[in-house]
């Protein structure tokens, strides 16, 4: 039995020498040149669509290096001047001025001026992707070469975030609306995606772009990105240094990234768990169009419960529908709904349910950890939820439908209080297009408030949203991030919302 | 030969139809809200048609499958409803990373299942119930936990090879090994399992055969009987279960494609097919198709060639 013996040792030997040969390489080690800095970043959802007006969602993060837009984003969510030098609006905030920056092009050589940034507009003014985000504007014009006004219907306090959003994408006129845009984008933004390093959906590789107007501020010649879709192997890219930087979902996995290899921290609230009370007419669920049972419904919610004990050091209890770090949060508005059962069925009871209703709720992905305890804090006011598994990808449209009068969602912070709350009055989560006089006034002073008085008003709008308990926000959610020693992390207030938040820790 | 081969090519064409269009119209039946999950949650109602009329999704279904069995026939498959990528680059892009996994996979389970099978079945005794053991462990021992256990040994720790991703080999060919090794070896263990015992049963039925006593008694060397002789009449039915597994193994991929985040095939389908991506599912569909018709053949013709009793007429 030589013969079988040498085979064995054939076997071995071959896959030893495969693994030798594989050995031969290990993980990259990061450039230590400064002009060849290279940053590797985990991003969540696969990009979609990249052409300007079809950005339909995803993690804004390949569309915003490639794209340059009229005004961006810190990591703060100030609004910061980019393609437009300076830009004023008018005291009723329905005209826009926007003065274009001298010298600017796209990447593929043509020329980015007014007529450019015009025709870029409205392009997403019709493209499927951004049309209704940018449905307040009437018109848009280039006087001259430099300058650009908007005008709206009426006064729209979010439009400036949105010009600063995807909506707001500004491309090189020549492939606006062709097949060719939708992989092959072309706009003016800090860096140029490289065909040849990425796989659509699964990685992209970013070069800088040498043209861009603030190319000192983007120190790294090149980005890649991958999608992950394991988080066990997004942890091992980390750990092997393939990638410099990842969000983490749970803090606990803090503990696997030691403090002398990684930095890790907490990031800013990215998202508002929230069961939402959409039934306000009471179509399908008649009791929810009474403000004292949603009033008792966020009453019947332990929040402090819920964060401390379904999402312990990620999530924060609060019973406002906008992020705790912009100019609409309340820090006073929390208390108003404390966990308080005895007040709520009295609520209930004066309401006419004091034996309570019955309701069926949608089970999903981004449900099933609060479903339990939901059912049983509502079933102490006598409500008795009945769950209908949905697949997520069934979910929209049930939404959009008002198949459901009430539903968790978890809606990520945009970065803007008057995006979010916008949002949160539209499509899926507002399909009975529910408002009021009173709440029209609110909305109609913030849109036309002066951007830094713009705080002030729509903190009203969000009292209105807590008094009339229009929703029953529950906890803000913040995972955890890491990176390595290499990269400074600032968090920024919405995901993806700029690649100046990765510095080289040098 | 050539008639047998063309009848058979155009019985696959058939199949090709009858399955693309059973995927066509089933993924339809559905009804995965598509438009609605491109636009997100806070979408107008006139986004939402503007996305269906963008996808061609507000035409009539029959419609919508001639407009795709009509650029079948142009070799234009469509385009992705969610990446916008023509779903024939789709592919181009992604099978290499799996046939890459597999093929190597398939290339550690033919070598150590042979190793395994003529060993056990040659020597029999403690051999064969340490080889069967080894069999029966790997066949039931979850890919999974393997894959996790050898990317922390080989990544992790020893920081040989790669955690995750692939490198084409055109742009280095020990890296490109380096970003297989390891999902192959993961893929690979199931395999050997089926194939080792597949072999060993066969070839200790040979070997019991009168030919290998007629050999043995002439002189003939035992190498010469395992190798020449036995192995080849034995490897009739491991080949059929060898192609079979070659079938099987682009579904496994899915999973060793998630742990060590390979853009392959399997996690390509998978996705494409929760958005109900259905250019994607299409496409893939035909290549599946495709694939167990070419295999199919390919076996029965190397089977033919192996063992002249099996030829058809």
């Amino acid at each position: 039995m030589k013969k079988t013996t040498v085979a064995f040792r054939a076997a071995a030997v071959a896959l030893a020498a495969a693994f030798a040969l594989a050995a031969c390489t290990g993980p990259e080690a990061a450039p230590s040149a400064d002009s060849d800095l290279t940053l590797s970043l985990y991003m969540q959802a696969p990009t979609a669509d990249l052409s300007v007006g079809n950005f339909t969602g995803g993690d804004p993060t390949v569309v915003f290096a490639i794209y340059d837009r009229l005004v961006t984003q810190g990591v703060d969510g100030k609004i910061l001047p980019s393609i437009a030098e300076s830009w004023e609006a008018s005291e009723n905030n329905t005209v826009l001025t926007f003065k274009i920056r001298e010298g600017q092009k796209f990447s593929n050589g043509e020329k980015l001026d007014a007529a450019a940034v015009v025709a870029s507009i409205e392009a997403s003014r019709v493209g499927p992707a951004s049309s209704a985000q940018l449905g307040s504007i009437s018109s848009v014009e280039a006087p001259d070469a430099s300058t650009v006004v908007i005008r709206t219907t009426t006064p729209d306090a979010g439009l400036i975030y949105q010009l600063a959003a995807p909506a707001g994408l500004i491309g090189a006129p020549s492939l606006l609306g062709s097949e060719q845009s939708r992989l092959s984008p072309i706009g003016s933004g800090a860096y140029v995606l490289d065909k040849e390093g990425t796989t659509v959906g699964s990685s992209y590789r970013l070069s800088r772009n040498p043209d861009y107007w603030d190319v000192a501020e983007y120190p790294y010649a090149t980005i890649n990105i991958s999608i992950i879709a394991d988080p066990t192997a997004v942890q091992n890219a980390m750990k092997t240094g393939q990638i410099d930087f990842a969000l983490l979902g749970d803090p606990a996995l803090a503990t696997q990234f030691p403090e002398g290899e990684f930095t890790t921290g907490q990031s800013l609230p990215a998202a508002i768990g929230v069961l939402m009370l959409t039934d306000r007419a009471g179509t399908v669920v008649p009791a929810l169009a009474d403000v004292r049972v949603r009033q008792a419904i966020n009453l019947a919610i332990d929040r402090d419960s819920i964060a401390e004990k379904l999402t312990p050091g990620s999530g924060v209890a609060t019973a406002q529908m906008v992020s705790p770090v912009g100019d609409a949060y309340d820090p006073e508005l929390d208390d108003v709904y404390s966990y308080d059962v005895d007040k709520a069925k009295s609520l209930m009871a004066e309401a006419g349910y004091a034996d309570g209703f019955s309701v069926t709720m949608p089970s999903t992905v981004l449900s099933t950890t609060f479903d339990a305890t939901i059912a049983q804090q509502l079933a102490d006011i006598g409500i008795t939820v009945t769950y209908e598994t949905v697949p997520f990808q069934d979910l929209y449209a049930k939404l959009y439908a008002g198949a459901y009068g009430m539903f968790w969602f978890y809606n990520g912070y945009s970065g803007s209080d008057a995006k979010d709350i916008s949002q949160v009055l539209a499509g899926s989560f507002n399909p009975e297009a529910s408002t009021t006089p009173e709440l029209t006034a609110l909305l109609d002073a913030a849109n036309a408030a002066p951007l830094d008085e713009q705080g002030a008003a729509l903190r009203a709008v969000n009292k209105y949203f807590v008094d009339e308990a229009w929703f029953a926000p529950v906890n803000s959610a913040a995972g955890i991030w890491v990176s390595s020693k290499d990269v400074t992390y600032t968090p920024p207030v919405s995901v993806g919302i700029s690649l100046l938040a990765y510095q080289p820790a040098n | 030969m050539i008639t047998y081969i063309l009848r058979r090519l155009g019985a696959g064409l058939v199949l090709v139809f009858i399955v693309t269009a059973i995927t066509f119209f089933l993924v339809h039946a559905a009804g995965v809200p598509v438009a609605n999950n491109l636009a997100g949650p806070q979408a107008t109602a006139e986004q939402i048609a503007a996305i269906n009329a963008k996808l061609g999704l507000d035409r009539p279904v029959l419609e919508q499958y001639v407009t795709w069995i009509s650029g079948f026939f142009t070799g234009d498959l469509g385009r992705s409803y969610f990446s916008s990528e023509p779903v024939v680059d789709a592919m181009a892009s992604r099978l290499p990373v799996t046939l890459s996994v597999v093929v190597f996979a398939m290339i550690i389970t033919l070598v150590i299942s042979v190793v395994l099978g003529v060993a056990a079945a040659a020597r029999r005794g403690p051999l064969d119930v340490v080889i069967q053991t080894i069999a029966t462990i790997s066949n039931v021992f979850p890919g999974i936990i393997l894959g996790i256990v050898l990317v922390f040994i080989f990544a992790i720790t020893l920081r040989l090879v790669p955690a995750v991703g692939y490198t084409p080999p055109t742009e280095s060919v020990p890296k490109w090994l380096a970003s297989i090794v390891l999902p192959a070896v993961v893929l690979s263990i199931g395999g050997i399992a089926s194939l080792s015992a597949q072999i060993r049963g066969s070839m200790i039925d040979e070997l019991g055969k009168d030919y290998i006593r007629t050999l043995r008694s002439r002189g003939v060397s035992e190498r010469s009987i395992l190798l020449r002789h036995a192995l080849r009449n034995a490897s009739g039915p491991a080949f059929t279960t060898f192609s079979l597994l070659f079938i099987s193994l682009f579904g496994a991929a899915l999973f060793v494609e998630k742990i060590f985040a390979l853009p392959g095939y399997g996690t390509f389908g998978f996705t494409a097919t929760v958005q109900g991506d259905l250019p994607i599912m299409l496409g893939l569909t035909l290549f599946a198709v495709c694939l167990v018709v070419v295999v199919n053949l390919l076996v029965d013709l190397v089977s033919g060639w192996l063992n002249p009793k099996a030829r058809v007429s």
